[in-house]
């Protein structure tokens, strides 16, 4: 893994939490759209990563978002919930041989097809269990609406940052 | 045993997903009722001061909002002020100052906010040191805002009124009516009035204000006006929307209200729920 890559792929991490934190934390478009750019934080991390590992990593980053939203264990039982269905996902989406083991999870090693999806879907399981928690199933409908409308948002902001982070290549390069 | 071990680490990730889902929801049933929490929450230091970051930026972008509020809480004082100076000057006497004096109000300014999800929070800049207790109420100039959970040294978290939860006993201003305010979860500028009796006259636009019954908040402050009436023909209590009077997503100043005679009130309720009957 060359340092570049490396570097860059840490500063992905980074500012995906930072951007959350700080920017749009209190952000809520007509009461029904949020924006939860930090589970991106964990889509990118190498295919070769330890699936123990990065269950952990997102516990710890869903009680590090608990802590600033007041609801301490929902956002690390709806990140580690995903950081569990990242890899069946991942399996689903890609035809064997297709892409190398040491492959980015990138838009040019991927392709905008599989990435929209990837990150879609993945958003979708996070957003459905995050807010299905918070609220329980009575409004069950106004539950839903906030559902798709975030998952459409927090996708956006999540490919709009697989864009600007995109690198070729692979792990060993 | 080998094969148990076998067995273990062969479901290692899925054991590992399944105990810290369990750890999560152990987290949401202890902490969230709890008010003892507060080293998770925005009341911690460090999470405050990063906050603080966030909610400077998001002022800026409020800064009329919130220059008005302020200008119409100032007009809101002086009327108060010019009322009192005409007491002042009809000699006005308190009869009993023993009573004079049973609420005292607190400023603090929101460090944290929200409006849209199922359960909100509200965390202002005033904490243990400043005199804040758990289960002091918060009012702003507009009417009832929520009710303090948990506080730090210098922070405290507070349920806002749009927490699912939070129930507000509540009257009827001009009938005297007693019922209860929660919110529905749906929208931040409404929520429902429960348990009025449909012997009660209620009209659209009615004012609905806090009883004082729980020494939590003073009597008599705005909680919000009747919007909606609905009532089927064998139902016991009306369904009422009300439009909330506070404009949340625009707060910005707060004050904790701190019911001096509320200990002895408490005590004394406690006495009689514990003797035993005559």
């Amino acid at each position: 893994m060359s340092l570049n890559s490396l570097l860059r792929l840490v500063f992905t991490f980074l500012f995906l939490i930072a951007l959350q934190v700080l920017l749009v934390r209190t952000f809520v478009l007509f009461h029904v759209g949020f924006c939860f750019v930090y589970v991106g934080a964990i889509f990118f991390l190498p295919q070769k990563t330890n699936r123990m590992i990065y269950i952990v990593i997102a516990f710890s980053l869903g009680i590090l978002m608990d802590m600033f939203y007041d609801s301490i264990g929902i956002h690390a039982a709806a990140m580690t919930w995903v950081a569990f269905l990242r890899q069946p996902i991942y399996d689903l989406l890609t035809p064997k041989g297709s892409v190398s083991e040491n492959s980015w999870i990138s838009i040019s090693n991927m392709g905008w097809r599989w990435m929209i999806l990837y990150v879609s879907i993945l958003c979708f399981a996070h957003h459905i269990f995050l807010f299905y928690i918070d609220a329980g199933f009575n409004n069950f409908f106004f539950s839903l609406l906030k559902i798709i409308f975030s998952t459409f948002l927090s996708s956006l902001a999540i490919l709009w940052i697989a864009k600007i982070s995109d690198q070729k290549g692979s792990e060993n390069a | 045993m080998q094969r148990f071990f076998d067995l273990l680490f062969k479901y290692r990730v899925f054991l590992l997903f399944f105990g810290l889902e369990i750890t999560s929801f152990y987290f949401i049933f202890k902490f969230n009722s709890y008010q003892s929490s507060y080293f998770f929450s925005t009341s911690s230091y460090y999470i405050a001061q990063t906050i603080q970051v966030n909610q400077s930026i998001e002022e800026y972008f409020n800064l009329k909002k919130i220059n008005k509020n302020l200008s119409s809480e100032n007009a809101y004082l002086r009327s108060l002020l010019a009322i009192k100076q005409a007491k002042v000057q009809a000699d006005y006497q308190i009869k009993d100052s023993i009573r004079a004096k049973s609420f005292e109000f607190m400023t603090a300014k929101l460090v944290n906010n929200s409006t849209s999800r199922s359960n909100n929070y509200i965390t202002i800049n005033k904490g243990k040191l400043d005199g804040v207790k758990p289960g002091m109420g918060l009012i702003s100039t507009q009417g009832v805002v929520g009710k303090i959970r948990n506080v730090s040294d210098h922070y405290s978290v507070a349920y806002s009124l749009l927490h699912t939860m939070v129930l507000v006993s509540s009257k009827i201003k001009k009938q005297n009516a007693f019922c209860t305010t929660q919110w529905d979860g749906f929208l931040p500028s409404q929520a429902n009035l429960l348990y009025l009796p449909r012997h009660i006259k209620v009209k659209v636009g009615d004012s609905v204000v806090t009883t004082g019954f729980n020494t939590i908040y003073p009597e008599g402050v705005m909680i919000g006006r009747v919007k909606s009436i609905d009532i089927k023909p064998d139902e016991t209590f009306y369904k009422i929307k009300l439009t909330l009077s506070s404009d949340f997503s625009a707060l910005s100043y707060v004050y904790v209200v701190k019911n001096l005679e509320q200990p002895e009130v408490d005590s004394l309720q406690n006495l009689s729920l514990t003797e035993k009957k005559p």
